[in-house]
């Protein structure tokens, strides 16, 4: 008994590496499996605070960029106002409030903390709970989908994007309305990967892929990317479509969030059904 | 003064602030990511006790992965890297008796002998990195490919980090 006593006294240093390289390799593995994000809540917001001090400083060195990108999609959203059109005809030019009810709302935020060269980047937006954000949102940036919320804390959120090898998002080609599912390969930020269009579909390249509206996150018809190559490996009756990503996630700045204001009659009517996703 | 407990303190503090603010929005072409905080690891003396090598390792490790969000991921390969450092150098250069007298850089040991030693740990530290990350082996080449590529990148920075910063001996 002494001489057990005495050989881990003697290697205590090895036994305390070991410990504390098991404990760091079992927050990797919980840390992978995305849907446990609790850990990082807590340290999310110290975290935040320091990278959102940090992206006040630097964000003057890209003040023109976004100033312009800003006044693009104003523009563009100006052109979508009420005031941009003229009613063509008073007779049949109907709105009726009981016929549209509002879905989706959005929610701005910033990006204080983002990452391209990872195999699982995670971004950081500058909303939390306290501004309504909660997880399973959608985001999106003035150039197409960004990701979904992944957990959130009082002020931050962190934002599982596209650009994760662990993101599958629902879309569909635009021209013909076939659908697949757009996952992220590890390798270049600006490339995505499609599965799932049949081989017999005409694909073209330069052809649009939108959210398919399918998921709960993200209204339809939002943009995910274009087309560049699509390539049928042989005995493989699927596509596997190349796509260049609208948003570029590293000049990424500001974001809107999704709030599905039906998410939860639509996980609920899932789950009395036994499909909860 | 060389080896008082602030400097260390201090370089632990100015690398590590360097990495996350600075280095980790150094993107070449979106795979690179160089690393150097590892240096400060490099650089503690050979003589420093097994404990506080694993808690310096464990510490710088977590700092980083605090800011990252990455959790886990830069503690495991750091803590490696801080407790087999040695064992490392032995095999890589091999240790002699002068080298337990001041700080493993590049006056110490010459530009050479750090080359290889920082370049061997550095390589560790990246493969560990990578393959936690991915945490399958289906990209393995890929993940090779990766810790090679960004080991180059990491081993410049570290070079140019000493050439800069490290007093000369004097007279």
């Amino acid at each position: 008994m002494h001489r057990i006593v005495a050989f881990f006294l003697k290697q205590y240093p090895f036994f305390l590496f070991l410990l504390l390289e098991i404990v760091a390799i079992s927050l990797v593995i919980n840390h992978n499996n995305y849907h446990k994000g609790v850990l990082r809540l807590g340290v999310s917001e110290v975290s935040g605070t320091t990278y959102e001090i940090w992206s006040h400083i630097t964000g003057y060195f890209s003040l023109h960029q976004q100033n312009r990108a800003l006044a693009e999609e104003n523009a563009r959203l100006r052109s979508q106002m009420p005031d941009a059109f003229k009613a063509s005809d008073r007779k049949v030019f109907v709105r009726d409030d009981t016929v549209y009810q509002q879905q989706f709302e959005y929610v701005s935020a910033r990006v204080v903390k983002s990452s391209v060269n990872r195999q699982r980047n995670i971004l950081m937006i500058d909303k939390g709970v306290n501004q309504g954000i909660a997880q399973n949102m959608g985001v999106m940036g003035s150039d197409g989908i960004v990701g979904v919320v992944q957990s959130v804390s009082a002020n931050y959120a962190l934002v599982l994007p596209v650009i994760n090898v662990g993101a599958n998002i629902f879309a569909r080609l635009k021209s013909n309305d076939q659908k697949g599912i757009v996952s992220w390969n590890g390798a270049s930020y600006h490339y995505a990967q499609m599965k799932g269009i049949p081989g017999h579909i005409l694909v073209e390249q330069g052809d649009t892929i939108i959210t398919s509206g399918q998921s709960v996150f993200f209204p339809e018809g939002l943009c995910v990317g274009f087309v560049t190559d699509y390539v049928q490996s042989p005995g493989d009756n699927f596509y596997t479509i190349r796509l260049r990503l609208g948003v570029d996630f590293n000049s990424l700045n500001h974001v809107y969030v999704i709030r599905n204001l039906m998410a939860d009659e639509q996980h609920n009517l899932l789950k009395e059904n036994g499909d909860a996703e | 003064m060389q080896n008082s407990p602030m400097l260390h303190i201090g370089r632990f503090a100015a690398l590590g602030f360097t990495q996350i603010l600075v280095l980790n929005n150094v993107q070449f072409g979106g795979y690179l990511n160089p690393y150097i905080y590892i240096l400060f690891i490099l650089l503690l003396p050979l003589r420093t006790p097994p404990l506080v090598m694993i808690l310096s390792g464990f510490a710088m490790g977590m700092f980083i992965d605090l800011f990252t969000g990455m959790m886990g991921l830069h503690t495991a390969a750091t803590l490696f890297v801080a407790f087999y450092r040695k064992r490392i150098m032995k095999v890589v250069i091999g240790v002699r008796e002068e080298d337990y007298l001041g700080t493993p850089g590049i006056r110490d040991l010459g530009p050479w002998r750090f080359f290889y030693y920082a370049g061997a740990a550095t390589l560790t530290h990246h493969l560990l990195v990578y393959m936690l990350e991915v945490f399958t082996f289906i990209n393995f080449w890929s993940v090779m490919l990766r810790t090679l590529a960004n080991s180059m990148v990491s081993v410049v920075f570290i070079m140019v980090a000493m050439v800069l910063f490290e007093r000369r001996r004097h007279g």
